[in-house]
């Protein structure tokens, strides 16, 4: 024991500020969720501020709305959630499939630099040209289409959520799958050839088991925002005409909370929020490793 | 709420006039970043009397005095934005005015913070208030924070300062416009001194003149002759491009019928007397038949407004689009050349109008008197003549240094014959600051265009130093105005535009462009039109609890009808929601309140 802790010491001492670090940030401050059961008053402090129990959560559920903000958040997050995952890895396959070295690095460039603008921006951009005399309705109006008011109308506003929200995110989502397809061991691939299997059946048997670690965990992960439909995107893009098809938690929240300074009630959603999320990390993590044996972590 | 109210710094930055114009174009000559002189607890507190102006000795006149050693006031300033503040070298801390301020007035300014943007000072603000920290002697707050500081009882009183030091004519607007004072006020006690705005901003209609003479129209005087011109302007395709892309009305409905620009308060008030806001419930409160407020955007004559407006919408006089798009975005409309009516206050003549004349060379945005209604009514709202209060640490014991400085500061406003004027100050603060002499001239901008040699310029590339950074930090950097100072200039200028400017506000109106100053003259003749909303009370616990849904509720509602996606008819029906959902309280709280409050 002696001599493991001296060959050691140093690895301990790397991770030591790391520990440090995610106690002093991540640990401590949940302290403070404490003010979720309080209403609490900053002048007063966490100790002289009065307990009002689960009044926050109890607020939360009775307000008229928040089964509409719920669902929708639901909807829009799930929805962004599968199409995520989806939409990266079949991007990274095909891109995978590229011989050309050059041509693949530009087009990988090229898609992943929507992530970077951020929402704002790209929402003074999308009412331009999702607007009725919009180049994408012009492009419409060519095959015969009535133009559609993309940002006004409760569904399609849904659908431009999601489908901006993919092509702005999915080139850098498939970064991280990219990285796991030039993992692969060549070997498999000239077995399989040797085997004479199809590039079909190679992508198959090869390419999509050996990265299914890397999906499940990511998918997991994202399970943990379960209840983030992207606050800054929809802050941006709704307005009155969609508020029942697109008000989230987030969006109402920041009217409610914090635009008037109300932490308790702020941290009070937060903490469901999370509450919900770690739940469903949870469960996926069991079910991943009951069913298809996997240990994510 | 707290964005929108900030708007209400515009008119004060807007009348910086010039100076903040050139300062957005030019952008450079931006000083050092000052270190942050946070270290500065007041070292003078407690031998006050034997040196407070009035003891200077009596024969002195009102605006000369020195405090003798001299005392230190800390503050604290949002430093969001500002190009153009200082001579290279000099910084907030120390410029030519700090200095000239302690050698002749013996007053230092120390900050305790200065904050890249307004949620940090609240976030400062809040933090001393939950460690009991030390609070800077003044600085400004609203809201919720200055309901936070009232409840912690953190703020000094001021009534006894303000009738023994303050300028008879601050004096004056705060009993004038009394019902400013509500929020800053408990159980008596005046605890704010409120930053006035000029009050200058009620809506104009905009027209694009030269539309109007190319398909020779009359200018409209009425709400139906102004509906001819919505008709003509979206059909007759004014701007010659044989399209079919012109609309009537460029107006921003995403926050419903009134916001800070584009809004259609003139439309509401051309059939009644009660104006109508969705997405504020402190805003618009009038009074029915019966003397007892209600919320305008549930009385039933709001019906008229949204049948013409429906109708308008269906017939494409409006921007279809009008629901997603907030304010600066519906002026895009407008200054591409795609809209020729837009509502707003007067000096969108520059910004954004302006702009117009990069698309098309002849355009020409003129500002018309109201439309009236069927019943020959006009009205529009009275924007809020303040935003903020200047408010002072309960531990300050200087308070009358304070007001002998903004008393100086206002004196600059009013003239050389107001007896706090300080003759030092007539041609300018600061010579090579903010004007310069050519000539026996005092030019105060546009130095190149004046022909002053480039040495003399107070920046290297010749913009104009914003002043309020060096002058101002004590009163929140913001030249201390009173609601309507400007009226008199207006008129001057709007007489002779080449008039010689004698006062800071003049100089401010001379700076404005030539379809600015008619617009603010149009806006100054009809301010007996404005409604003022009559509840200026606090947030009660009803609007905390319910606002933000009725809020959403109305707003939906009112896109809902003028999109045509619901009938006239459901107005019935969210009026009944809105007052089975919290408005019934909120109803009844405003209006034991006006019973307490009204005069």
């Amino acid at each position: 024991m002696r001599n493991y802790w001296i060959r050691t010491w140093p690895y301990h001492a790397l991770l030591l500020p790391a520990v440090l670090l995610c106690l002093v940030f991540s640990y401590v401050p949940m302290a403070g969720l404490v003010i979720a059961f309080q209403r609490y008053e900053p002048w007063m402090g966490i100790g002289g501020s009065e307990w009002v129990g689960l009044e926050h959560f109890r607020y939360l559920f009775s307000y008229p709305d928040s089964r509409q903000v719920i669902v929708n958040t639901l909807v829009i997050a799930v929805s962004k959630l599968i199409l995520q995952l989806v939409v990266p890895i079949v991007f990274a396959l095909m891109l995978n499939e590229l011989r050309k070295m050059a041509l693949k690095r530009v087009i990988q460039t090229l898609v992943y630099l929507p992530h970077f603008i951020s929402w704002v921006v790209l929402g003074g951009i999308l009412i331009d040209i999702l607007g009725t005399g919009g180049i994408v309705n012009r492009f419409l109006g060519l095959w015969g289409i009535e133009p559609i008011f993309f940002l006004g109308h409760g569904d399609w506003f849904r659908v431009t959520l999601v489908a901006s929200d993919v092509w702005k995110e999915f080139g850098f989502s498939a970064i991280i799958f990219l990285a796991a397809l030039s993992n692969i061991n060549p070997a498999l691939y000239e077995a399989a050839e040797i085997d004479g299997a199809t590039k079909w059946k190679q992508m198959l048997y090869v390419t999509l088991p050996s990265i299914l670690p890397i999906i499940v965990v990511v998918g997991t992960l994202s399970l943990g925002r379960i209840l983030d439909a992207g606050f800054d995107q929809i802050l941006n893009l709704y307005n009155p005409l969609v508020y029942s098809k697109g008000d989230i938690i987030d969006t109402f929240v920041y009217r409610v909370g914090l635009t008037k300074g109300e932490f308790s009630f702020g941290t009070a959603v937060g903490l469901f929020k999370s509450t919900v999320g770690l739940f469903l990390i949870v469960l996926s993590y069991r079910l991943a490793y009951r069913i298809a044996n996997y240990r994510i972590f | 709420m707290m964005r929108r109210r900030r708007w209400t710094i515009l008119p004060s930055a807007v009348l910086t006039g010039s100076l903040l114009l050139t300062a957005c174009t030019n952008g450079g000559g931006d000083g050092d970043p000052e270190g942050a002189d946070a270290s500065a607890p007041a070292a003078t507190n407690g031998e006050t009397a034997s040196q407070s102006p009035a003891a200077n000795g009596e024969g002195k006149p009102k605006w000369d005095f020195k405090y003798d050693p001299p005392i230190t006031i800390t503050t604290a300033v949002v430093d969001e934005n500002r190009p153009n503040a200082f001579k290279p070298g000099e910084t907030l801390t120390n410029n030519s005015h700090s200095r000239w301020m302690e050698e002749n007035l013996g007053i230092i300014t120390k900050f305790d913070w200065i904050v890249g943007k307004f949620e940090d000072a609240d976030t400062k603000i809040r933090l001393a208030l939950s460690t009991n920290g030390k609070l800077p002697d003044t600085f400004t707050a609203q809201g919720d924070i200055l309901k936070d500081l009232l409840k912690a009882d953190r703020l000094l009183p001021l009534n006894d300062a303000i009738e023994k030091y303050a300028h008879p004519k601050l004096k004056e607007a705060i009993e004038k416009y009394s019902y400013t004072m509500p929020e800053a006020t408990k159980d008596g006690k005046i605890y704010g001194i409120p930053r006035f705005g000029m009050g200058d901003e009620g809506t104009v209609m905009w027209i694009r003149k030269d539309w109007l003479e190319k398909l020779s129209l009359q200018p409209p005087t009425t709400i139906a002759e102004l509906e001819n011109v919505l008709k003509a302007f979206s059909e007759r395709d004014p701007n010659g491009n044989d399209k079919d892309d012109e609309v009537g009305l460029a107006v921003p409905l995403k926050e419903g019928p009134w916001t800070w620009m584009g809004q259609t308060d003139a439309i509401a008030g051309a059939f009644s007397k009660q104006l109508l806001n969705t997405y504020d419930i402190k805003l618009f409160w009038n009074e029915d038949e019966n003397g007892n407020l209600v919320y305008g955007a549930v009385h039933p004559d709001a019906k008229k407004y949204l049948e013409t407006m429906t109708s308008w919408m269906a017939k494409g006089y409006m921007d279809k689009e009008a629901g997603i798009k907030d304010p600066s975005k519906a002026s895009e409309l407008a200054v591409s050349g795609m809209a020729g009516v837009m509502f707003g206050p007067y000096w969108m003549g520059s910004w954004p109008l302006g702009d117009t004349a990069k698309v098309d060379p002849n355009a020409q945005w003129q500002a018309y008197p109201l439309p009236a209604g069927p019943d020959g009514l006009k009205g529009k709202a009275q924007k809020p003549i303040y935003g903020s209060f200047s408010v002072f640490s309960k531990d300050f014991k200087n308070i009358e240094a304070w007001f002998a400085y903004y008393n100086k500061l206002l004196a600059k406003n009013l003239g050389p014959e107001d007896p706090y004027f300080d003759p030092r100050f007539e041609k300018g603060f600061h010579e090579g600051y903010d004007y310069v002499i050519k000539d026996g001239k005092v030019i105060t901008g546009n130095y190149e265009a004046a022909g002053v040699p480039k040495e003399q310029w107070p920046l290297p590339d010749g913009a104009s130093i914003d002043m309020r950074w060096m002058v101002y930090p004590l009163t929140g950097t913001g030249n201390p105005l009173l609601p309507y100072m400007n009226a008199e200039a207006i008129k001057k200028f709007t007489a002779d535009p080449n008039a010689e400017a004698t006062s800071p506000i003049e100089q401010s109106v001379k700076g404005l462009n030539a379809a600015q100053l008619a617009a603010a003259s149009v806006a100054v003749s009809e301010q007996g039109l404005e409604i003022p909303n009559r509840y200026t009370g606090p947030l009660t616990d009803g609007m905390a609890k319910h606002g933000e849904f009725l809020q959403k509720l109305a707003t939906e509602s009112y896109l809902h009808i003028i999109y045509g996606e619901k009938p006239l008819s459901s107005f019935d029906e969210f009026v009944a929601q809105f007052y089975k959902n919290g408005g019934d309280v909120i109803t009844k709280e405003v209006n034991e309140w006006y019973k307490a409050n009204k005069k």
